[in-house]
């Protein structure tokens, strides 16, 4: 049996039912169009003739249509051949039309930029022609209006051809426009890479920055007025300054002086009430002794201040020499601070002298004598009867300290800067019983200061205070104990 | 022997079928390698033809229209994949 007729009958079913599925196929735009679709089923309804014929011819039915065989047979080649450029034409013109409606879409949106723009924009030639402008640009070209390329204003013109000549460039120039008027332009020029007519084209974006260069000097010129009379003004302080130092200078001149001549009278009042109160020139009543007593004690606490402020004058002076030795410190602390021993009982008040670990330093005996008489005395002052002040020695790695603790009033953390200026006291309630200037602490400060000493508080108010005195060794000088030495 | 027609086929599909590979490659048509295998299905079935004229009719007839067939067949294949594609971006559309 043969598969001849078997093969056709296959071709024909499927071909029929191909043809029948495109004939239902809905012709949308994309994929398949209706030129595709019928072109397509045409080709198909050949193929279906030619195998009808087969089926017919090989069933013995009739050879009728294998006579218009031969023509379906020479049309089908030729029609997918149609079909299939026909197809690929159209797709081709479909991308065509879609670049061109992007490329117009995007050369609007380019435009609009470009007009939107602040900065004049141009495509000029070396000579001044303007094949493009913006719209800022626009107030800067003219017309002809016979279809000639637009051109600069003529006050432009030079300036623009400079730029297309030596592009790329970016450039400030200043130009007298026709008007006599000059104005300033900033202009950046690249040159046409690919110009249509060969020439030497080039992109033009430049901007009237007349104000901003105007404001820029204006700008200069006020940074070197406000630059002189900073200098003016610098001047002025300074001989202010050396005006101010020199009256200081004065005030404490006469300040010393007065005290000085304050010190002589002094003197010779207590010297007298003393001479009095000894009862040499005769016995005195009760009422006299008291008062001459009040004479007696008013004299030594004001000799007391004369001498501090004397002290005060001489260490701001820098007339206060240092002579330094080598200082047994204990000995030195416990010499001064044995004699406060005695007001401190009288007050009431225990002070110990923790200064065992004897050490020895280089320092000025008195100075530093002075510095630890200051220190305890003000303590002893401050610290209510029944009070405790401690002097001790304390030796550490690279100094000694020398510190003066009391359980007092104490000092508020606002005071404790304070305290160290001249004449200046802490306010509290019993001011009047506790005498003095204050400038033992303000004595303190210079002195350390001129030693080379450090001299630092820690107080809180109720708790009392703590007075630290750092001395440093010496790089040469290694702390040394005295059972060392000998 | 081969008739005049059979020899136009054949010349047909030598001289169009290499214009047809290059529109071939840039189209987009949905199941186009399935109507390309029909297309050379179909032409080979044309040489087939002219040979049988020549040399093992028999034999040759029969591929012939096995080839016949087969481009049946892949025609239903590829139009089925056309239908799918725009029923596909008509209701995509629709949506």
């Amino acid at each position: 049996m043969s598969v001849v007729p078997f093969s056709d009958s296959i071709a024909l079913v499927c071909l029929v039912a191909a043809l029948v599925v495109l004939l239902m196929t809905p012709a949308c735009a994309r994929s398949v169009g209706a030129t595709f679709k019928y072109s397509l089923a045409g080709a198909l309804a050949l193929l279906v003739f030619v195998s009808l014929s087969n089926v017919l011819e090989h069933a013995g039915i009739t050879t009728a249509l294998d006579a218009y065989e031969d023509y379906a047979e020479v049309l089908f080649v030729p029609l997918v051949a149609y079909i299939l450029l026909g197809r690929s034409m159209t797709e081709q013109l479909e991308a065509a039309e879609a670049a061109e409606e992007q490329t117009r879409r995007e050369h609007a949106l380019l435009m609009s930029v470009v007009d939107t723009a602040p900065s004049s924009i141009l495509v000029a030639d070396s000579e001044g022609n303007v094949w493009f402008a913006n719209d800022e640009a626009r107030r800067y070209v003219e017309q002809p209006g016979d279809g000639a390329p637009m051109v600069l204003v003529p006050g432009l013109r030079p300036v623009i051809a400079r730029a297309v000549e030596a592009a790329p460039v970016r450039i400030v120039r200043r130009w007298a426009m026709l008007d006599g008027a000059e104005r300033w332009f900033s202009i950046s020029a690249t040159r046409l890479t690919s110009s249509s007519d060969g020439g030497d084209h080039a992109v033009v974006a430049f901007q009237d920055v007349t104000e901003r260069v105007a404001a820029e000097a204006e700008l200069e010129e006020y940074r070197e007025e406000l630059e002189e009379q900073v200098d003016r003004r610098t001047s002025e302080l300074l001989e202010l300054n050396r005006q101010l130092t020199d009256a200081n200078k004065t005030g404490q001149r006469l300040l010393a002086n007065v005290s000085h001549e304050f010190r002589t009278p002094l003197n010779s009042i207590i010297g007298f009430t003393d001479l009095l109160l000894g009862e040499t020139s005769g016995p005195l009543n009760a009422e006299q002794r008291r008062q001459l007593g009040f004479v007696n004690a008013s004299g030594n606490q004001l000799l007391t201040i004369v001498e501090s402020v004397l002290e005060l004058a001489r260490v701001e002076a820098g007339r206060g020499a240092v002579s330094l030795s080598v200082t047994e410190l204990g000995h030195t602390v416990r010499d001064v601070v044995n004699p406060i021993g005695i007001i401190a009982e009288d007050r009431g008040i225990t002070l110990t002298c923790v200064c065992e670990a004897a050490v020895t330093v280089w320092a000025d005996v008195d100075k530093l004598g002075q510095i630890v008489r200051n220190l305890v005395t003000n303590a002893v002052k401050f610290t209510d009867p029944g009070g405790v002040v401690e002097v001790r020695l304390v030796v550490e790695v690279e100094e000694v300290l020398i510190q003066v603790a009391d359980n007092g009033i104490g000092i508020a953390p606002e005071d404790q800067k304070r305290i160290f200026e001249a004449f200046e006291q802490v306010d509290r309630a019993d001011r009047a019983r506790v005498s003095g200037a204050g400038l033992g602490l303000s004595i303190c400060r210079d002195l350390c200061g001129l030693l080379g000493y450090g001299l630092s508080l820690e107080s809180e108010p109720g708790m009392g205070s703590t007075f630290t005195v750092h001395i440093p060794f010496e790089p040469d000088m290694a702390p040394t104990l005295v059972g060392e030495t000998e | 022997m081969y008739q005049e027609s059979e020899i136009v086929d054949l010349l047909m599909v030598l001289f169009l079928t290499p214009i047809m590979v290059v529109a071939y490659r840039v189209v987009t048509i949905r199941g186009k390698r399935w109507f390309a295998a029909a297309y050379l299905m179909t032409a080979t079935g044309y040489v087939l033809t002219v040979l049988e004229g020549y040399v093992a009719a028999g034999v040759l007839n029969t591929l012939e229209h096995a080839t016949y067939a087969f481009a049946g067949v892949l025609c239903l294949v590829g139009v089925t994949h056309v239908f799918r594609a725009a029923r596909t971006e008509t209701e995509g559309a629709t949506l």
